[in-house]
């Protein structure tokens, strides 16, 4: 299993989820987990995906740390005779039609999610409000689902889209981000963020801006270091991906595979994973 | 909306044992297909409550060929969206990309290429590209590829929907410029003369995206039918008949999808 970010705690769980699957199944396979520090480092996992095909590992569950320049070495990985799932951020569509592969997406869908957590940030709004988005990387479908959500949330409750900027899934960056909207939109009454981690960043800025009273901030992931800070009500909401349950889930499917000989071409081409709306209790 | 984990896995395992037990055998002869669709004149039509359309007919001629057959419901794309990941074995015909929901169902096959092009009438100021649209009120069809491309540039935008109302929107002045898909009868309504097309912003793609459980096998056949979209040359009598051979041409010769003879393409690069 290859992971990306593993700095970031969602990631860190989501291995957390992989070693307690094998360690309960551990007599069925035998599972390398490895990942790359950066969340868009694309250069380190393309030789962690050739390692495993030079480890001549029978299945490889990726979460790419981006969803089109992956695609090349996942090929060869397919050419090699891996078995693929994809996990977490969906690979582009468009260029898995172009590549003629299947490689099943396991994860939840990022749009209800967003949308779920950006409907309720709205209900705290009056209609008419300004609201910013930090996203993730533009090459990440995940990340483009989410603002996706945001947007359907936002049109719906008749709020107004003040800008979009990346905080590439990070704290610093999100950091940034924030600040250079609430710069662009000083209007802006909240702030919703592809991840806790640019919340976090989102917060500190805020904070900076002597705007934390009068600016609402949500997070998505349900990352441990996010937790307090829903408690208190500084982050109003954030969204639960269940990132152990993402790594069971992907190697069920994977173990399903290779114990009854399905082909890559035949595996499902989505399984879907829950999301859930965390609040101040 | 979420579901509890025990279930979502439940489901998971059904998908799996729906495609296993699915996936044996060829396709059945007379498979019927359930496909949702958008009015969307000229390409999807309806007469006397009859779907048609070159489209329609096309995926209708292509797939005959593979023993399929299609059932048609036509309904607006949203209902679509909501429609297609609980309805297994049915595919959206002419879809656009949305990130969001190429988690929820599978993009298979392109069927037709999307120019986005910004329109305007006669008298509108100039403009050369996307960003010198920044401090005009700009309408956009209501696409995630183009709200990607206009955030992307901070272009605030009233999106349209339903897009049939786009022209007359511009003429009424409801907003100084008009993003959308390029359209061979754009100009054709009443009134349409006054307004003139600035500038392409981008190509991107209309797709067939199927129900993720649809059988492995019939998804192959899907993907080796549109190899060619809706543009294969033995379905040129059906855009003929439609009245839409030019725009036909026009498309198996810009498209990239579509195989260019060495003498086109060197056709192609002179001037």
């Amino acid at each position: 299993m290859v992971l990306k970010a593993t700095r970031n705690e969602f990631f860190a769980l989501m291995g957390e989820g992989a070693r307690a699957h094998q360690a309960r199944r551990r007599s069925e396979y035998e599972l390398t987990l490895q990942g790359i520090e950066g969340e868009t480092d694309v250069a380190a996992q393309e030789r962690l995906v050739l390692q495993a095909i030079e480890r001549r590992a029978q299945a490889l569950v990726i979460v790419p740390a981006d969803s089109n320049a992956l695609l090349p070495v996942l090929l060869k990985a397919l050419k090699a005779g891996l078995l693929l799932l994809n996990l977490d951020n969906k690979l582009d569509d468009r260029a898995l039609a172009t590549a003629g592969v299947n490689i099943p997406f396991v994860g939840p869908s990022n749009f209800l999610g967003s949308r779920t957590v950006g409907e309720y940030v709205a209900k705290q709004l009056p209609r008419g409000a300004a609201v910013g988005i930090i996203e993730g990387p533009p090459g990440s479908i995940n990340a483009k689902s989410r603002s996706d959500g945001f947007r359907a949330a936002i049109t719906a409750a008749g709020l107004r889209l003040a800008a979009v900027r990346s905080g590439f899934w990070t704290r610093e960056l999100g950091h940034g981000a924030a600040l250079e909207l609430m710069r662009l939109a000083p209007d802006t009454k909240a702030l919703l963020c592809g991840n806790d981690n640019m919340a976090l960043g989102a917060v500190q800025a805020l904070r900076e801006l002597g705007r934390s009273a009068d600016v609402l901030v949500s997070g998505y992931d349900n990352i441990p270091s996010i937790r307090p800070l829903i408690a208190q009500g500084t982050v109003l909401a954030t969204v639960d991906q269940f990132p152990e349950k993402q790594a069971e889930y992907a190697l069920d499917a994977v173990l399903n595979a290779l114990q009854t000989g399905m082909r890559q071409a035949d595996l499902p081409s989505i399984i879907q994973s829950p999301v859930k709306l965390v609040t101040r209790p | 909306m979420s579901r509890p984990p025990r279930l979502a896995a439940r489901a998971a395992l059904a998908a799996l044992a729906a495609a296993l037990g699915l996936m044996s055998g060829p396709v059945a002869a007379r498979q019927e297909l359930r496909i949702l669709a958008e009015v969307d004149p000229p390409f999807v039509t309806v007469r006397d409550g009859v779907p048609g359309g070159p489209y329609i007919e096309s995926l209708r001629a292509l797939l005959a060929r593979e023993g399929l057959s299609l059932q048609v419901s036509l309904m607006p794309r949203r209902r679509i969206s909501v429609t297609l990941p609980v309805s297994p074995g049915s595919c959206g015909l002419a879809l656009n990309f949305s990130p969001g929901e190429a988690e929820t169902f599978s993009y298979v096959g392109r069927v037709a290429p999307v120019k986005l092009a910004v329109y305007a009438l006669r008298q509108a100021p100039r403009v050369g590209n996307i960003e010198e649209l920044r401090p005009y009120r700009i309408g956009a069809v209501d696409m995630a590829e183009l709200r990607d491309f206009l955030t992307a540039a901070d272009i605030a935008f009233e999106p349209i929907s339903p897009a049939a109302q786009r022209l007359g929107m511009l003429q009424r002045k409801r907003f100084d410029y008009l993003v959308s898909d390029d359209r061979p009868e754009m100009f054709e309504v009443e009134g349409a003369d006054q307004v003139r097309r600035v500038f392409v912003l981008a190509q991107v793609d209309r797709w067939l995206a199927c129900h993720p459980g649809l059988p492995p096998r019939l998804l192959a056949t899907l993907r080796q039918a549109l190899q060619e979209g809706l543009f294969a040359e033995s379905l040129r009598p059906i855009w003929d008949r439609a009245g839409l051979g030019r725009y036909f041409d026009r498309v198996r010769l810009e498209w990239e999808l579509i195989p260019k003879a060495a003498g086109a393409a060197a056709s192609r690069r002179s001037p």
